[in-house]
This record gives C-alpha cells, structure tokens and sequence, in this order.
C-alpha cells in the first residue's frame, strides 16, 4: 500500500513542478465587426504585425472583422496596452480601406501586440493586401494583388489575375489560373494546379511548381532551386537553363553546365525555366 | 557547412595547370640570340659609301619642276598613287597576319566557352541592405513579446548570428579570391537557412 502512496505523492510532486514551469500569459482582445453595402468596387489592406484573411463569397456585401490582441502576463496591463492597436475600416470613394499600425513609444509598450483582421467580400471585387510581420490568406478571388515582407502567403483559388511580391516569406498557391506574376525574395514559392500564364522572378530558396495549363509558365530564378511537377513530360516543350547547376529530367538523364532545349511535337504548353548555381528538375507526378 | 579559407585556397591551388615547356625550346632562344650576337658584331665591318657630289641637289631639281608649272607631273602622281595603294595593301595583310604571327604560348590550347551569366530580372530588385532583418528583430521584441525571452528564441537568434557572420567570412573570401560555383553554393546555403531561421523567429514572435 505504502507503495501507491508513494507514487500518488511523485505524480503529485511532478504535477506541481510542472505548472510551477509554466507562466500565464493573458490575451486581451477587442472583436469590431463592420458592413459595407453597395458602392465598393475594391479592397485595399495596409496591415502590420497582422493576421490577414480575405475569403470571397457569394454575398453582395463587403464583411470586416477587426480584432486588435494584446498578450501579457500581467492581464491589466494586456488590457490597458490594446489602446496603443489603431486601426481602420473606411471608404475611400469607391475603395474601402482597412489598416492597422501601433502608436506609442517601444519602451511604454510591454505587451505583445498584434491584429487580426477577415474580410468577406464578393468575390469579383479586385482585393489588394500588403501586410508587414505577418501570415496572410486569400482564397476565392477573382484578383488579388499580395504584398509581404516577413511573413507567409497562401493563396487559393484565383480566377483572372494574382500579383504577389515577398520578401522573406514563404508562399503557398492552389489553383491559380488566368495570369499569375510572382517576384519572391527569399521566400520558398510552393505552387499545386497551376493553369495560370505564369512568371515568376525569384532569388534564392525553392520553387517546387506542379503545373497543369497550357501556361507558358516562365521562372527567372537567381541562385533559386527549381522543381516543375508535370502530370506527364510530354504535356510541355521545355527550354531549361542552369548555369552551375544540373539539369533532370524524369527519365534520369541529368544534362549540367549547357541549356535543355526540349520540343515535344504535341506539347501543350511551354516551360522556360533559368536558374543559376542550383538545379531545375523536371519530375512526373 | 562551408569551407574555410585556407581549405578553399588549397583546392584552387590544385586546379591550376602546370606547364613545362619542349627542351626544343631553349635550343630556339639560343640560336636566336646567337644571330642577335653575330648581327652586332658584323655591324662595325659594313663597308662606307658616301653619294657622288651634286646627287642631291638633282633630285630635288627633279622634284621642285612640275611644281614650279602648277600642274604635277603625271609620272609623280602616278608613283603616287601607286605608292599609296602598295601602303593601304601592306597595312590590310598586317592586320590580318599580325594575330598569327603573334603567339605567347607554345603548345597550349586556348578554348573559349560561352557561359551565361547570372541574371537577376530587372523587377527583381534585392532591397535586402534597405531593412536589417535583425533590427527588424529586436524592435519587435521591444513591444513585450514573451518568446523573445524564451531559450528556443535565443538558440535561433544565436543560430542567425552565426549563418550571418559565416556569409560574411565568404564574401571575404570570394572579395580576396574571386568566386567558384562552391563557393557560392555556400553562399546560397547559408542565405536560404538565414532565411527559415528569420521566418521561424518571426513565427516565434507571433506565437
């Protein structure tokens, strides 16, 4: 018996060291939700330290939630610093602009501050976001422009057209077709289904894009890593070059040094890969 | 990861080609410079002839009359012509005998390959020096994030420190020596782990 005591007590001991380790933070949050009717023909958000989403939906109205969060240990003072979140939802003439910044001096500010912000919106409205620190989400979109520095993208579902510039963040994109322009720096580019008219600039990092149009697709890539998935090689006519890398090609062959020009006579779209001092691959699914 | 200097000066070293040149060679330059030798000394023993009295003044008789007339004799203006035509031909065949003749190296093969170079599209533009990402960093942690002050933040930031200073030792190193597709494929390494780690502590921030 002495023995289930014993072990009661360890877990008991264990238990409480644990929760000793451990340290409560507390979240203070404001929820602001806005409507905007008719007269609103796109969507501009300048958002930082943002959690961005924007989802198109078949709805007529525009829809902005606006939650400015602030996290501390002491819960007073991560209710107190949620003055220092400014934000805005308005109409510019016919554009609705929705915008976040952080006021007040660094040192006043002891909490971790931070915004989120979603936006419903019909899904033919153009939406432009540019977001600093922070993840950002699009998907249903007839177009969507996208600009973010330290952060993440991921973009679904893009009819007509998608302009996306990055810098150190990673993006995601599914299902993109119509036109699609990417400048990427730094920032790894991972792409599934894409049907789009495409060009991609990019510097450093990986792009791994499974294609499924006609395209063209076109990557200038600068020192980046390049991987085209293709459901099957002869779908496309390729011309691959990587000066200082390897070229490889699905059937094992691996061509370095000199370009891959590559025609296939029913090809239905074409490839035109450059990249330096990395590799491009061309792999089937 | 990468290599150090030394390691990388070494292998280049290896690359290099040696050269050792025919022993036919040394017997060229030693004729050659035995009829410099024999030229000098016959120099002195060349016998002097001095023009008859009145030679020159003939000549330039010769050359002042169709002047004198106005109108130049036509056997001047066709020595002329023909003088200036050999030149113009003389200048043309040296042109294009010149690069032949003219040979530093004995047995070696010149090939020239065409490789392109890197090219950065012209709406790219690599703003990197334009924000300091670390400074980014610390101003961020000023506004009371706790992961800031967490362990896995500092062993990631001491991480990003390290990848900076190694990218930095390499641009010295290709500054010194110039640059070679290991090198920067180091280069790119370490830019793409700069990379994750600067998104990771960001998502750290945000946590």
């Amino acid at each position: 018996m002495k023995i289930f005591y014993f072990i009661a007590l360890c877990l008991v001991l264990q238990g409480a060291g644990s929760l000793a380790g451990q340290e409560t933070l507390h979240k203070a949050s404001r929820a602001d939700e806005r409507s905007f009717g008719k007269g609103i023909s796109r969507i501009t958000v300048y958002g930082e330290k943002a959690s961005v989403t924007v989802k198109g939906w078949s709805g007529s109205e525009v829809k902005v939630l606006l939650r400015p969060v602030s996290r501390n240990r002491d819960r007073e003072q991560a209710i107190a610093d949620l003055k220092y979140i400014h934000y805005s939802a308005e109409k510019e003439n016919d554009n609705l602009v929705v915008r976040n910044s952080f006021k007040g001096k660094l040192e006043q500010i002891t909490s971790n501050l931070s915004m989120e912000i979603e936006i419903y919106m019909p899904a033919s409205l153009p939406a432009e976001i540019t977001n600093l620190y922070g993840p950002v989400e699009i998907s249903n979109l007839a177009c969507a422009t996208a600009v973010v520095s330290f952060g993440s993208l991921k973009i679904t579902n893009i009819s007509t057209e998608c302009r996306v510039t990055t810098r150190y963040s990673d993006m995601e994109l599914n299902s993109i077709r119509g036109v699609l322009l990417v400048n990427g720096e730094k920032s790894d580019i991972l792409a599934t289904d894409l049907t789009a008219a495409t060009t991609i600039n990019c510097s450093y990092g990986e792009a791994d894009l499974g294609v499924s149009g006609t395209g063209p697709f076109t990557v200038k890539g600068y020192r980046t890593a390049v991987e085209i998935i293709v459901k099957d090689f002869d779908d496309y006519s390729y011309s691959l070059k990587a000066p200082h890398g390897t070229i490889k090609l699905p059937d094992g062959r691996q061509i370095r040094n000199e370009p891959a020009e590559i025609r296939h006579a029913n090809a239905a779209g074409f490839v035109d890969v450059t990249t330096s001092y990395c590799d491009i691959t061309v792999s089937t699914k | 990861m990468s290599k150090g200097f030394d390691d990388i000066l070494k292998e280049r070293i290896k690359e290099l080609s040696s050269y050792v040149p025919d022993e036919k060679l040394w017997k060229v330059i030693q004729a050659e410079l035995d009829t410099e030798e024999a030229v000098k000394n016959h120099l002195k023993n060349l016998p002097m002839h001095m023009p008859a009295p009145g030679t020159w003044e003939t000549i330039e008789a010769s050359l002042e009359a169709p002047v004198a007339s106005g109108r130049p004799h036509k056997r001047i203006l066709r020595r002329l012509l023909w003088l200036t035509t050999t030149a113009a031909a003389a200048a043309v065949v040296l042109l294009l005998v010149i690069p032949h003749l003219v040979r530093t190296e004995q047995g070696i093969t010149i090939e020239s390959e065409v490789v392109p170079g890197e090219e950065l599209s012209s709406t790219m533009t690599l703003n990197s020096e334009d924000e300091d990402p670390m400074e980014m960093i610390r101003s961020l942690c000023q506004t009371g994030a706790p992961a800031c002050q967490t362990e896995l933040f500092r062993e990631k930031m001491q991480l990003y420190r390290e990848l900076d200073e190694e990218l930095r030792h390499l641009e010295t190193v290709i500054s010194r020596i110039g640059d070679s597709p290991e090198i920067i494929q180091s280069v790119i390494r370490i830019e793409n782990l700069k990379s994750g780690t600067l998104q990771e502590l960001i998502l750290l921030i945000h946590s």
